[in-house]
Protein backbone atom coordinates (compact mmCIF):
# COMPACT_ATOMS: atom_id res chain seq x y z
CA UNK A 1 0.00 0.00 0.00
CA UNK A 2 2.95 2.37 0.53
CA UNK A 3 4.45 1.59 -2.37
CA UNK A 4 1.18 2.09 -4.49
CA UNK A 5 0.77 5.88 -2.89
CA UNK A 6 4.36 6.54 -3.96
CA UNK A 7 3.92 5.85 -7.34
CA UNK A 8 0.84 7.97 -7.41
CA UNK A 9 2.13 10.98 -6.32
CA UNK A 10 5.12 10.50 -8.66
CA UNK A 11 2.55 10.34 -11.50
CA UNK A 12 0.78 13.24 -10.10
CA UNK A 13 3.72 15.29 -9.80
CA UNK A 14 4.31 14.04 -13.33
CA UNK A 15 0.98 15.16 -15.06
CA UNK A 16 0.87 18.49 -13.37
CA UNK A 17 4.44 19.48 -14.61
CA UNK A 18 3.28 18.30 -18.03
CA UNK A 19 0.38 20.34 -17.96
CA UNK A 20 2.15 23.34 -16.71
CA UNK A 21 4.86 22.96 -20.11
CA UNK A 22 2.67 21.36 -23.00
CA UNK A 23 -0.88 23.52 -23.03
CA UNK A 24 -3.41 25.89 -22.14
CA UNK A 25 -6.54 24.63 -19.79
CA UNK A 26 -9.70 24.59 -21.35
CA UNK A 27 -12.93 24.29 -20.07
CA UNK A 28 -16.81 23.72 -20.93
CA UNK A 29 -18.90 25.76 -18.93
CA UNK A 30 -22.77 24.73 -20.01
CA UNK A 31 -25.42 27.25 -19.78
CA UNK A 32 -29.01 26.42 -20.21
CA UNK A 33 -32.25 28.29 -20.72
CA UNK A 34 -35.68 27.41 -20.90
CA UNK A 35 -38.28 29.54 -22.68
CA UNK A 36 -41.59 29.13 -21.27
CA UNK A 37 -44.46 29.20 -23.42
CA UNK A 38 -46.88 31.65 -22.92
CA UNK A 39 -49.59 34.59 -24.45
CA UNK A 40 -50.20 37.81 -23.46
CA UNK A 41 -54.00 39.00 -22.87
CA UNK A 42 -55.89 38.72 -25.73
CA UNK A 43 -56.86 41.57 -27.93
CA UNK A 44 -60.73 40.92 -28.19
CA UNK A 45 -63.14 42.90 -30.25
CA UNK A 46 -66.66 42.72 -30.08
CA UNK A 47 -68.68 41.24 -33.48
CA UNK A 48 -71.58 43.38 -34.79
CA UNK A 49 -74.38 41.41 -37.19
CA UNK A 50 -76.94 44.10 -39.27
CA UNK A 51 -79.61 41.26 -40.42
CA UNK A 52 -81.97 42.38 -43.22
CA UNK A 53 -84.29 39.42 -43.08
CA UNK A 54 -85.03 40.01 -46.50
CA UNK A 55 -81.33 39.06 -47.21
CA UNK A 56 -80.17 36.65 -50.38
CA UNK A 57 -77.12 36.12 -48.83
CA UNK A 58 -75.50 35.00 -46.02
CA UNK A 59 -75.04 37.77 -43.31
CA UNK A 60 -71.24 38.43 -41.77
CA UNK A 61 -70.38 40.43 -38.91
CA UNK A 62 -67.94 43.90 -38.47
CA UNK A 63 -65.92 45.14 -36.45
CA UNK A 64 -62.76 44.58 -36.09
CA UNK A 65 -60.34 41.20 -35.47
CA UNK A 66 -59.55 39.54 -32.17
CA UNK A 67 -55.64 38.37 -32.03
CA UNK A 68 -53.02 37.11 -29.48
CA UNK A 69 -49.08 37.34 -29.19
CA UNK A 70 -47.56 34.16 -27.83
CA UNK A 71 -44.23 32.78 -28.05
CA UNK A 72 -42.34 31.96 -30.94
CA UNK A 73 -42.67 28.72 -32.79
CA UNK A 74 -44.27 26.94 -29.71
CA UNK A 75 -47.81 25.46 -31.17
CA UNK A 76 -50.90 26.71 -29.30
CA UNK A 77 -54.65 25.59 -29.10
CA UNK A 78 -57.59 27.29 -28.87
CA UNK A 79 -61.16 26.36 -28.04
CA UNK A 80 -64.63 28.53 -27.96
CA UNK A 81 -67.58 28.38 -25.92
CA UNK A 82 -70.86 30.45 -27.14
CA UNK A 83 -73.29 30.99 -24.03
CA UNK A 84 -76.39 31.45 -25.79
CA UNK A 85 -75.67 27.61 -27.35
CA UNK A 86 -74.98 26.42 -23.60
CA UNK A 87 -71.08 26.99 -22.86
CA UNK A 88 -69.86 23.76 -24.28
CA UNK A 89 -65.98 24.09 -25.40
CA UNK A 90 -65.76 24.45 -29.31
CA UNK A 91 -62.29 23.57 -30.74
CA UNK A 92 -62.75 22.58 -34.68
CA UNK A 93 -62.49 26.11 -35.19
CA UNK A 94 -66.09 26.67 -36.40
CA UNK A 95 -68.11 27.26 -33.21
CA UNK A 96 -72.12 26.79 -33.70
CA UNK A 97 -73.64 29.76 -31.64
CA UNK A 98 -76.84 31.35 -30.59
CA UNK A 99 -77.93 34.82 -30.40
CA UNK A 100 -80.38 35.89 -27.58
CA UNK A 101 -82.62 38.18 -28.15
CA UNK A 102 -86.39 38.85 -27.06
CA UNK A 103 -88.19 35.95 -27.25
CA UNK A 104 -86.46 34.52 -29.80
CA UNK A 105 -82.64 33.20 -31.22
CA UNK A 106 -80.78 33.17 -33.77
CA UNK A 107 -77.92 30.51 -34.70
CA UNK A 108 -75.04 31.83 -36.36
CA UNK A 109 -71.40 30.25 -37.07
CA UNK A 110 -68.23 31.75 -36.00
CA UNK A 111 -65.43 31.12 -37.51
CA UNK A 112 -62.04 30.81 -35.38
CA UNK A 113 -58.34 30.13 -35.52
CA UNK A 114 -58.22 26.53 -33.57
CA UNK A 115 -55.04 25.78 -33.32
CA UNK A 116 -51.07 28.11 -34.41
CA UNK A 117 -47.75 28.29 -33.51
CA UNK A 118 -46.57 31.42 -31.81
CA UNK A 119 -45.02 34.49 -33.43
CA UNK A 120 -43.49 35.68 -30.71
CA UNK A 121 -43.69 39.11 -28.84
CA UNK A 122 -43.17 42.64 -29.37
CA UNK A 123 -43.96 44.84 -31.98
CA UNK A 124 -41.96 42.99 -34.62
CA UNK A 125 -44.11 40.17 -33.70
CA UNK A 126 -47.39 40.22 -35.77
CA UNK A 127 -50.06 39.28 -33.88
CA UNK A 128 -51.95 35.70 -34.14
CA UNK A 129 -55.66 36.51 -35.69
CA UNK A 130 -58.20 33.94 -33.68
CA UNK A 131 -61.04 35.58 -34.78
CA UNK A 132 -61.49 37.65 -38.21
CA UNK A 133 -63.91 40.83 -37.99
CA UNK A 134 -66.68 38.77 -40.62
CA UNK A 135 -65.83 35.55 -38.29
CA UNK A 136 -69.56 35.55 -37.41
CA UNK A 137 -72.32 34.10 -40.11
CA UNK A 138 -75.70 34.11 -40.01
CA UNK A 139 -77.21 31.39 -43.07
CA UNK A 140 -79.79 32.59 -45.30
CA UNK A 141 -82.62 30.88 -44.01
CA UNK A 142 -81.90 31.98 -40.68
CA UNK A 143 -81.82 35.75 -40.88
CA UNK A 144 -84.91 35.30 -43.06
CA UNK A 145 -86.68 33.80 -40.62
CA UNK A 146 -85.41 36.32 -38.15
CA UNK A 147 -87.78 38.43 -35.85
CA UNK A 148 -87.32 42.08 -35.41
CA UNK A 149 -84.72 42.83 -32.48
CA UNK A 150 -81.94 42.91 -30.80
CA UNK A 151 -79.59 39.82 -30.18
CA UNK A 152 -76.66 39.10 -28.28
CA UNK A 153 -74.51 36.61 -27.36
CA UNK A 154 -71.07 35.73 -25.36
CA UNK A 155 -67.75 33.88 -26.93
CA UNK A 156 -65.14 32.93 -24.91
CA UNK A 157 -61.87 32.18 -26.40
CA UNK A 158 -59.12 30.44 -24.48
CA UNK A 159 -55.50 30.26 -25.81
CA UNK A 160 -54.07 26.96 -24.25
CA UNK A 161 -50.66 26.09 -23.37
CA UNK B 1 -29.74 -3.41 -1.88
CA UNK B 2 -32.85 -5.48 -2.41
CA UNK B 3 -35.02 -3.05 -0.21
CA UNK B 4 -33.45 -0.27 -2.56
CA UNK B 5 -34.26 -1.57 -5.76
CA UNK B 6 -37.93 -2.44 -5.05
CA UNK B 7 -38.31 0.75 -3.64
CA UNK B 8 -37.09 2.50 -6.88
CA UNK B 9 -39.38 0.22 -8.40
CA UNK B 10 -42.48 1.54 -6.37
CA UNK B 11 -41.70 5.15 -7.66
CA UNK B 12 -40.87 4.72 -11.50
CA UNK B 13 -44.37 2.77 -11.27
CA UNK B 14 -45.84 5.99 -9.07
CA UNK B 15 -43.98 8.12 -11.92
CA UNK B 16 -45.86 6.07 -14.60
CA UNK B 17 -49.87 6.28 -12.81
CA UNK B 18 -49.35 9.49 -12.33
CA UNK B 19 -47.69 11.46 -15.51
CA UNK B 20 -50.50 10.40 -17.73
CA UNK B 21 -53.13 12.70 -15.37
CA UNK B 22 -50.94 15.63 -15.20
CA UNK B 23 -49.84 15.44 -19.19
CA UNK B 24 -53.79 16.35 -19.96
CA UNK B 25 -53.40 19.83 -18.12
CA UNK B 26 -52.24 22.89 -20.26
CA UNK B 27 -49.44 24.59 -18.54
CA UNK B 28 -51.47 27.70 -19.08
CA UNK B 29 -54.47 29.51 -20.58
CA UNK B 30 -55.52 33.29 -22.10
CA UNK B 31 -58.95 33.69 -22.22
CA UNK B 32 -61.12 36.78 -22.87
CA UNK B 33 -64.78 37.27 -24.00
CA UNK B 34 -66.49 38.37 -27.44
CA UNK B 35 -69.68 40.20 -27.81
CA UNK B 36 -71.87 39.11 -30.88
CA UNK B 37 -74.61 41.78 -31.19
CA UNK B 38 -77.09 41.57 -33.68
CA UNK B 39 -80.07 43.50 -35.02
CA UNK B 40 -82.69 42.52 -36.94
CA UNK B 41 -84.69 44.88 -39.00
CA UNK B 42 -88.13 45.66 -40.52
CA UNK B 43 -89.51 44.99 -43.49
CA UNK B 44 -91.74 43.81 -46.28
CA UNK B 45 -91.73 42.93 -50.39
CA UNK B 46 -93.98 42.61 -52.47
CA UNK B 47 -94.03 38.99 -53.43
CA UNK B 48 -96.73 38.80 -55.98
CA UNK B 49 -99.65 41.51 -57.22
CA UNK B 50 -102.71 40.67 -56.77
CA UNK B 51 -105.28 40.84 -59.48
CA UNK B 52 -108.96 40.16 -60.39
CA UNK B 53 -110.64 38.14 -62.88
CA UNK B 54 -111.39 40.96 -65.74
CA UNK B 55 -114.16 41.93 -66.33
CA UNK B 56 -116.02 40.72 -63.10
CA UNK B 57 -119.03 39.97 -64.16
CA UNK B 58 -121.66 41.37 -62.44
CA UNK B 59 -125.22 40.20 -62.44
CA UNK B 60 -128.13 42.81 -62.07
CA UNK B 61 -130.72 40.81 -61.11
CA UNK B 62 -129.39 38.75 -58.31
CA UNK B 63 -130.98 39.81 -54.99
CA UNK B 64 -128.33 38.79 -53.06
CA UNK B 65 -124.69 40.06 -52.26
CA UNK B 66 -122.07 38.97 -54.98
CA UNK B 67 -118.93 38.41 -54.10
CA UNK B 68 -115.64 37.99 -56.24
CA UNK B 69 -112.42 35.97 -55.48
CA UNK B 70 -108.98 37.01 -56.55
CA UNK B 71 -107.73 35.49 -59.81
CA UNK B 72 -103.97 35.92 -57.95
CA UNK B 73 -103.87 37.10 -54.44
CA UNK B 74 -101.81 39.81 -52.99
CA UNK B 75 -98.19 38.42 -51.57
CA UNK B 76 -96.00 39.77 -49.25
CA UNK B 77 -93.47 38.58 -47.41
CA UNK B 78 -92.38 40.54 -43.93
CA UNK B 79 -90.05 40.28 -41.03
CA UNK B 80 -91.08 36.82 -38.45
CA UNK B 81 -93.57 38.46 -36.47
CA UNK B 82 -93.75 41.94 -37.32
CA UNK B 83 -97.55 43.23 -37.26
CA UNK B 84 -98.67 45.41 -40.30
CA UNK B 85 -101.57 46.98 -41.43
CA UNK B 86 -102.78 47.19 -45.19
CA UNK B 87 -103.90 50.78 -46.30
CA UNK B 88 -106.26 50.79 -49.09
CA UNK B 89 -107.13 53.85 -51.49
CA UNK B 90 -109.41 53.62 -54.56
CA UNK B 91 -108.53 55.68 -57.80
CA UNK B 92 -112.57 56.26 -58.75
CA UNK B 93 -113.90 56.01 -55.11
CA UNK B 94 -113.41 57.91 -51.86
CA UNK B 95 -111.70 54.96 -50.08
CA UNK B 96 -108.06 57.09 -48.66
CA UNK B 97 -105.64 54.74 -46.98
CA UNK B 98 -108.34 52.65 -44.81
CA UNK B 99 -107.30 50.26 -43.13
CA UNK B 100 -108.44 46.58 -44.97
CA UNK B 101 -109.83 43.60 -42.53
CA UNK B 102 -111.95 41.40 -43.67
CA UNK B 103 -115.01 42.85 -42.90
CA UNK B 104 -113.75 44.95 -46.14
CA UNK B 105 -113.40 48.80 -46.78
CA UNK B 106 -116.09 50.33 -47.93
CA UNK B 107 -116.03 54.22 -50.21
CA UNK B 108 -114.48 51.72 -53.26
CA UNK B 109 -115.95 52.12 -56.60
CA UNK B 110 -115.93 50.90 -60.51
CA UNK B 111 -116.37 53.88 -62.94
CA UNK B 112 -117.25 53.37 -66.39
CA UNK B 113 -114.76 54.85 -68.71
CA UNK B 114 -117.17 55.79 -71.43
CA UNK B 115 -119.77 57.11 -69.27
CA UNK B 116 -117.58 58.17 -66.08
CA UNK B 117 -121.07 58.84 -64.11
CA UNK B 118 -122.10 55.67 -63.52
CA UNK B 119 -120.14 53.74 -61.05
CA UNK B 120 -120.98 50.76 -59.32
CA UNK B 121 -120.16 51.05 -55.20
CA UNK B 122 -117.89 47.46 -53.85
CA UNK B 123 -116.09 46.69 -50.96
CA UNK B 124 -112.38 45.60 -51.01
CA UNK B 125 -111.85 42.66 -48.55
CA UNK B 126 -108.29 41.70 -46.92
CA UNK B 127 -109.53 38.24 -45.63
CA UNK B 128 -106.21 37.54 -44.56
CA UNK B 129 -105.93 39.66 -41.60
CA UNK B 130 -105.14 38.24 -38.83
CA UNK B 131 -107.40 39.51 -36.13
CA UNK B 132 -110.24 40.43 -38.45
CA UNK B 133 -109.05 44.43 -37.26
CA UNK B 134 -106.74 44.87 -40.11
CA UNK B 135 -103.29 43.32 -38.40
CA UNK B 136 -101.00 40.99 -40.25
CA UNK B 137 -98.21 39.28 -38.93
CA UNK B 138 -94.85 38.44 -40.64
CA UNK B 139 -94.20 35.38 -41.53
CA UNK B 140 -90.72 35.72 -42.28
CA UNK B 141 -88.73 36.31 -45.71
CA UNK B 142 -89.27 32.31 -46.46
CA UNK B 143 -93.00 32.54 -46.02
CA UNK B 144 -95.59 34.24 -47.93
CA UNK B 145 -98.25 35.84 -46.87
CA UNK B 146 -101.46 36.22 -48.60
CA UNK B 147 -103.89 39.03 -47.81
CA UNK B 148 -106.61 37.31 -49.54
CA UNK B 149 -107.67 39.95 -50.67
CA UNK B 150 -111.86 39.75 -52.56
CA UNK B 151 -114.50 42.04 -53.65
CA UNK B 152 -117.97 42.10 -52.45
CA UNK B 153 -120.99 44.34 -54.11
CA UNK B 154 -124.17 44.87 -52.41
CA UNK B 155 -127.28 43.67 -54.27
CA UNK B 156 -128.99 47.01 -54.30
CA UNK B 157 -125.47 48.42 -55.79
CA UNK B 158 -125.35 45.56 -58.53
CA UNK B 159 -129.25 45.73 -59.73
CA UNK B 160 -128.99 49.83 -59.80
CA UNK B 161 -125.79 49.27 -62.36
CA UNK B 162 -126.16 50.74 -65.39
CA UNK B 163 -125.17 48.55 -68.73
CA UNK B 164 -121.63 49.07 -69.29
CA UNK B 165 -118.77 47.07 -69.92
CA UNK B 166 -115.91 49.57 -69.47
CA UNK B 167 -116.34 49.45 -65.27
CA UNK B 168 -112.68 49.78 -63.56
CA UNK B 169 -110.85 50.91 -60.84
CA UNK B 170 -107.31 50.90 -59.13
CA UNK B 171 -106.94 49.90 -55.97
CA UNK B 172 -103.59 50.98 -54.12
CA UNK B 173 -102.30 48.86 -51.67
CA UNK B 174 -99.84 50.21 -48.76
CA UNK B 175 -98.36 48.13 -46.29
CA UNK B 176 -97.32 50.04 -42.86
CA UNK B 177 -95.79 48.37 -40.18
Amino acid sequence: MKKLMAVLAAMAFVVVMAGGAWADVTGDVDINATVSGKCNAITANDLTLTIDPATASAVSSTGSATTVQCSKSKAFTVTAASAGAGGAEDNDGSLAGVLTGPGATIPYTLAYTSSFNGAGFGSAATPTTLLNANAATVAIVDANAAEEGTYSDTVTITVEY
Amino acid sequence: MKKIILLMAALAAMSFAINPVFAASPAGFTSAEIKVNAQVGVSCREIQKGSFPSPLLIDTQTAAEQTFPNSADELVRCTSGTVFTVKVSSTNGTALDETCTSGGVGDMALQSSSWPSDVISYTFTCGGDTDGNGRFTGAGYSTNKALGIGIKIAAADAQAAVAHNDYSDTVTLTITY
